[in-house]
């Protein structure tokens, strides 16, 4: 729901400024990708899930019940409980919540600050581009990961930290690709005229050049919150990102792994994290997949 | 050519200073005292805390420290840990190379497997095999890299007992981390593979050469793979930053004395300055691979090499069409 | 110029490939060296190569071979320091320190001093008097003698967690003779004589370590091995030490590995890697015990040692913890018996004493009892209620089992109105700064195994940092504890002893002062082909005892 309450109305705005048949155009070839259709109502089925969470299940995320650790699913417990007793679907749910809530804060801060920087390097070029772009590939030359793992160790553990942690790696790729598609919108008519009318170059990349820029990037964001969900997981088995006591879909399936020698009698806690990370990582990127070729007819036959 | 090559390799210090510069910034703002970290209990005694701190050069302006770890670095001195007695360097010196084990063999494996795998998928698109190779890459590459490891050791190490488990002994045990390692990269470049081989598939010169009677395999070779070569390119270079981040975790899973475990260890008792040491280490050979990914380039697209040593060139051209 | 680029590709492949290839050889040529300097390694190392493979037919293992004796252990992560005063906090590092070192006596559970480098001692007129035995040098060659001692005692005493131990011992003015140490001590310090025949004092040569710049480096000794080569986080090797003046011990080379990953080690002992493993975790203790691994015995020790919540107040009687109807709702918002029996596993037992049950001054002092009723009432008496609850900063050490007790305990007090705050509930480096300080509410206390069986020293190690939190607490706002305390310690009467220390420990009960948890153990998978393991573990320390296995 958070995605799509993200990416809708800024979708629009670009649309409605240039060609609205465009957006519907995107969305009907969409609807015909018979496999991104499925990843977006999986999708948007989770994230309701995920908001609704208290309604679907009556347990308290952190409610122990030691007498009955290591259930395997039944009715009460739809996929069992965990070492604590605690009902694995409440966790995973709750859990989800941390996971997209930084996931998606985290392509946010990436986006915002990789647009500013791209907008401002495509759109006044010279020495801003020069400088910009060299700390861009700054930024770039060290790997992502490891970025990330600096960061927070240096800032600790937290929603926010990770988030930042996560989005620092992202903002070149994203200023790149915002610097060139600027620059191929900077020489249009449309941008001379608004500089003609003596609009501030503010307003010009507030009002055309990012507007008109954003499709592209906000096409990808579902496959940027992919690769999000993939690195909170890889932090929370260093031990960083979100700390235990809080759930987190990364540190359940990693808690859950300590127990893999015993995996016949308590299969439930590696399983179902691990399928509910595979397939929601699945479903973002076949979800971005399919937005990128309904992008770019020219990648179906 | 060489001309372009210095000038490349000139390219890379001013990145790779910055990239230290970073990397000092985000460690020298952090929360954690490193005199506390050295000290341990010790440091109850504010006395001792303020000598070390000042013995350690801590109160120092930022640009006075940022200067020395510069200088020092020139000089390949990474610092000294603050926990071990040791200097960092010492820690990462018989680390690196299984690192570098690790992660270039990711590497390799992933252009081996994944573009042949890619290569062939866009050959036959929306064949059976297409959809199948494709549903692996998609599905693999999903899956937590620790969790693929955890799975690989489980199965070929303990199950059925064909390689070992853990280890740096010998050149078998160093199989099961590449694969563990290369798995994501492998099913990204099968992708990127396929995509910007089918971009090419379509264009109008192939279609030229198919009609102009030219074999298939020269038609795929020539002119398909030539012209998808350079996304390809792209992507493998910036592939090695993942496979060495990947060797992070798949160290720690299989016990493999690499920078991936002194970063873990590190992280755990605060050892700052040897985290720092391992990402400046890594990004320098990210800024190495980079470069021979652009000298590849060059190889590839002659305009490219043009953009550097051409400008004469061109500007001859200009005026004698002037 | 297409050949030019196939061939670029095809060679930076081959590269790439001969770097991963080359591992083979190098690290054989690294290994060579290493093992020349330990006499007869080269064909121990190839025995113990084909033992590994070979561990399923539970076939004959290096010994039939060569003659040259090789464990291989693994362990715990890696030690930061060779400095044994500080460096029993991880397995592999008690395990080093008592290969390599000796101390000058060690103490067994029933008290009895038994004399290992000292030849006698003898408490006159307000002085220790200690006699060396002759005729002992260090593995380095360097002779043993008082010298030693006295630079020994003086290091232990300087590290801050353990300094308010050495109290009793006036070493400034101690007096040298040879082999004959002088040390005057106000009263017979029953703890300190315990304390010293524990492995963290294991007797340094003065004459290496004193050197400047020395930051305890290596690790120099007495004892039977000698450490011959250390990669940090991989592994260390020891080998027996061939001028040792005592009776030889059986392996003739250990060979220890770091383990971060617990799953890890316990792959490596299923597939026949490791000839023994230490193994903390429920879940590997458990299936080993159920003979998941073919050919592998448990060999389980109980620590002398108790957990238990420690709670902490300013010594002006402010402070979370400082109302005693709180510390009553805490300890009776838990139900112990059932946290310990369903997490523990089987591998930790209820607590009923502040002691663990094999320490003299042990009674059973019973567990709080589970009322939540009664919980609530008390802390409606120190005004929280669920709704206005009792905001507690815990700090401890994160490890699993830590985590674990306070993860439970979170969940049950939350119940009564008590919320406890588990940020703090992280490595030891993390917390440091905060245990410093001393701002914690609350922590996770345990008497350290290695420490010795003295009352006093179990006692004394509840809490992470010097400042005991439970000697602390006790001494503000309850001095006569503090007095019985004392009085126990420099008493010189065992039934007297005895008394007072349970009087001390029964006030701690009934002041709410420390709510015991649980007493752990020590447990270690050892192959079948080394039948004396279960007798390998020291009764004392509960560690893995190198000099007591054979095959």
């Amino acid at each position: 729901m958070a995605v799509k309450t993200k990416t809708k109305p800024a979708e629009e705005d670009g649309v409605r400024l240039k060609k609205r048949s465009n957006f519907g155009e995107v969305w009907h070839r969409l609807r015909k990708n018979k496999l991104s259709m499925a990843c977006l109502i999986f999708l948007t089925v989770l994230i309701l899930g995920i908001i609704f969470s208290t309604w679907i299940t009556p347990y308290d995320y952190t409610a122990q019940d030691l007498m009955s650790r290591f259930q395997l699913p039944s009715a009460a417990h739809p996929f069992g409980t965990d070492d604590y007793g605690r009902d694995l679907l409440t966790r995973l749910l709750v859990g989800g919540r941390y996971t997209l809530l930084i996931a998606i804060l985290s392509v946010a801060i990436g986006i915002v600050f990789g647009m500013i920087i791209g907008a401002l390097c495509g759109f006044f070029g010279k020495w801003i581009d020069s400088t910009l772009m060299r700390i861009m590939d700054v930024i770039m030359s060290i790997p992502g990961m490891m970025l990330a793992i600096c960061i927070s160790v240096a800032l600790g553990s937290g929603v926010f930290n990770t988030a930042l942690a996560l989005a620092v790696g992202t903002i070149p790729m994203i200023a790149r690709q915002l610097r060139s598609s600027t620059m191929l919108i900077n020489g249009q008519e449309y941008i001379e005229a608004a500089r003609s009318f003596g609009e501030s170059n503010f307003r010009i990349i507030m009002t055309h050049v990012i507007p008109n820029t954003l499709a592209p990037i906000i096409v990808q964001t579902s496959l940027y919150i992919g690769g999000s969900i993939m690195g909170i997981a890889g932090l929370s088995f260093l031990g960083l990102g979100v700390q235990p006591p809080t759930p987190e879909w990364g540190n359940i399936l990693n808690n859950g792994l300590d127990y893999i020698y015993d995996f016949s009698t308590r299969w439930n806690v590696i399983v179902f994290p691990a399928l509910v990370i595979v397939l929601a990582e699945l479903a973002f990127n076949l979800l971005g997949d399919g937005l990128r070729d309904a992008m770019d007819p020219r990648m179906r036959k | 050519m060489l001309k372009y090559i210095l000038r490349r390799l000139l390219m890379i210090i001013p990145v790779l200073l910055g990239a230290i510069i970073v990397v000092f910034t985000i460690n020298y703002f952090s929360t954690t005292d490193p005199a506390m970290v050295k000290l341990g209990l010790s440091a109850s005694d504010p006395v001792k805390l303020e000598a070390m701190r000042e013995t350690m050069g801590l109160n120092r302006p930022y640009i006075v420290q940022l200067g020395e770890y510069l200088w020092n670095l020139l000089h390949g001195n990474l610092g000294d840990s603050y926990v071990y007695s040791k200097t960092v360097w010492e820690l990462l010196g018989n680390r690196i190379p299984n690192t570098l084990r690790i992660g270039l063999g990711a590497m390799v494996i992933s252009v081996c497997v994944g573009i042949p795998l890619g290569l062939v998928a866009a050959l036959h698109q929306n064949s059976a095999l297409d959809y199948i190779t494709t549903a692996i890459a998609v599905f693999m590459n999903a899956m937590p890299g620790f969790l693929v490891a955890v799975l690989l050791m489980i199965v070929f190490g303990l199950k059925l007992q064909w390689l070992p488990t853990s280890g740096a002994d010998s050149a078998k045990s160093f199989i099961l981390p590449i694969i563990a390692a290369g798995i994501g990269p492998i099913c990204q470049d099968a992708r990127m593979t396929r995509s910007s081989v089918l971009e090419v598939i379509r264009q109008d010169y192939v279609r030229t050469a198919r009609a102009k009677g030219i074999a298939e395999g020269k038609v795929i070779t020539r002119h398909v793979l030539k012209n998808s070569l350079i996304p390809i390119l792209t992507m493998v270079g910036s592939g090695l930053g993942t496979c060495l981040a990947g060797s992070i975790l798949v160290e720690m899973i299989f016990n493999i004395p690499g920078m991936g475990m002194l970063i873990n260890s590190s992280i755990m008792s605060k050892d700052f300055i040897t985290v720092q040491g391992c990402v400046v280490i890594c990004a320098i050979v990210v800024a190495l691979a980079n470069l021979l990914t652009d000298l590849a380039y060059a190889f590839v697209d002659p305009r490219i090499m043009a953009q550097y040593t051409g400008g004469n060139k061109k500007k001859k051209k200009a005026e004698e069409a002037a | 110029m297409k050949k030019l680029t196939a061939l670029l590709l095809a060679l930076a492949m081959v590269l790439a490939m001969a770097a991963c290839g080359n591992s083979a050889p190098a690290d054989a040529g690294s290994a060579a060296p290493a093992s020349a300097e330990a006499p007869a390694a080269d064909e121990a190392a190839p025995a113990a190569d084909e033992a590994a493979p070979a561990a399923d037919e539970a076939a004959a293992p290096a010994e039939d071979e060569g003659g040259y004796k090789v464990f291989t252990y693994g362990t715990d992560a890696n030690s930061t320091t060779f400095d044994p005063a500080s460096d029993l906090q991880t397995n592999s590092g008690a395990f080093l320190v008592y290969c390599v070192g000796e101390t000058l006596w060690t103490v067994d559970t029933e008290g009895n001093v038994n004399y290992v480098l000292a030849d006698s001692m003898e408490y006159t007129e307000e002085a220790l008097t200690i006699t060396l035995k002759e005729g002992i040098t260090f593995s380095n060659g360097d002779a043993f003698d008082a010298e030693d001692v006295l630079f020994t005692l003086r290091h232990a005493a300087s590290q801050p967690r353990t300094m308010s131990m050495y109290a009793g011992l006036n070493l400034d003015a101690a007096t040298v003779d040879g082999s004959t140490i002088t040390i005057p001590m106000n009263y017979y310090d029953a703890a300190l004589i315990d304390l010293l025949g524990n492995c963290n004092n294991m007797m340094l040569d003065s004459e290496v370590c004193d050197q400047e710049g020395y930051g305890y480096d290596w690790i120099i000794g007495t004892g039977p091995y000698v450490l011959q080569e250390w990669n940090e986080s991989q592994n260390y090797i020891i080998t027996r030490n061939e001028s040792y003046w005592g009776e030889k011990p059986y392996y003739d080379e250990f060979d220890v590995y770091f383990y971060s990953e617990e799953s890890t080690r316990y792959a490596d002992f299923q597939s026949g890697k490791l000839d023994g493993v230490y193994l903390t975790e429920a879940t590997y203790i458990n299936n080993l015990d159920k003979g998941a691994v073919m050919g592998a015995n448990l060999v389980t020790a109980v620590e002398n040692s108790v957990y238990g919540f420690e709670m902490a107040w300013n010594s002006d009687s402010t402070g979370t913890f400082a109302d005693i109807n709180v510390r009553k709702a805490f300890a009776h918002c838990l139900d112990i018996p059932s946290m310990v029996e369903s997490l523990g596993e089987g591998v930790y037992t209820v607590a009923t004493d502040i002691v663990g049950e094999n320490s003299w001054v042990y009674e059973n002092n019973g567990v709080y009892e589970y009322d939540v009723e009664k919980a609530k009432e008390y802390m409606s008496k120190a005004g929280y209620s669920k709704e206005n609850p009792l905001n507690v900063a815990v700090y401890a050490e994160g490890t699993a089992w830590n985590a674990a007790m306070f993860e439970a305990a979170q969940s049950y007090c939350s119940e009564v109105g008590i919320n406890l705050d588990l940020s703090g509930v992280a490595d030891f480096a993390t917390i440091l700064p905060v245990l410093l300080s001393g701002q914690q509410d609350m922590s996770l206390g345990q008497g350290s195994n290695g420490s010795g069986l003295d009352p006093a020293n179990l006692l004394q190690q509840f809490s992470p940092t010097a400042d005991n939190i439970l000697i602390r607490t006790a001494a503000a706002d309850f001095p006569e504890l503090a007095e019985d305390f004392t009085k126990a310690q420099s008493s010189t009467d065992q039934a007297e002893r005895e008394k007072l220390y349970k009087e001390f420990i029964k006030g701690i009960y009934d002041n709410y002062l420390f709510v015991p948890i649980c007493q752990g153990t020590k447990n270690y998978g050892v192959l079948d082909t080394h039948p004396s393991a279960a007798n390998a573990v020291n009764p004392v320390s509960c560690w893995l005892d190198p000099k007591l296995l054979t095959d």
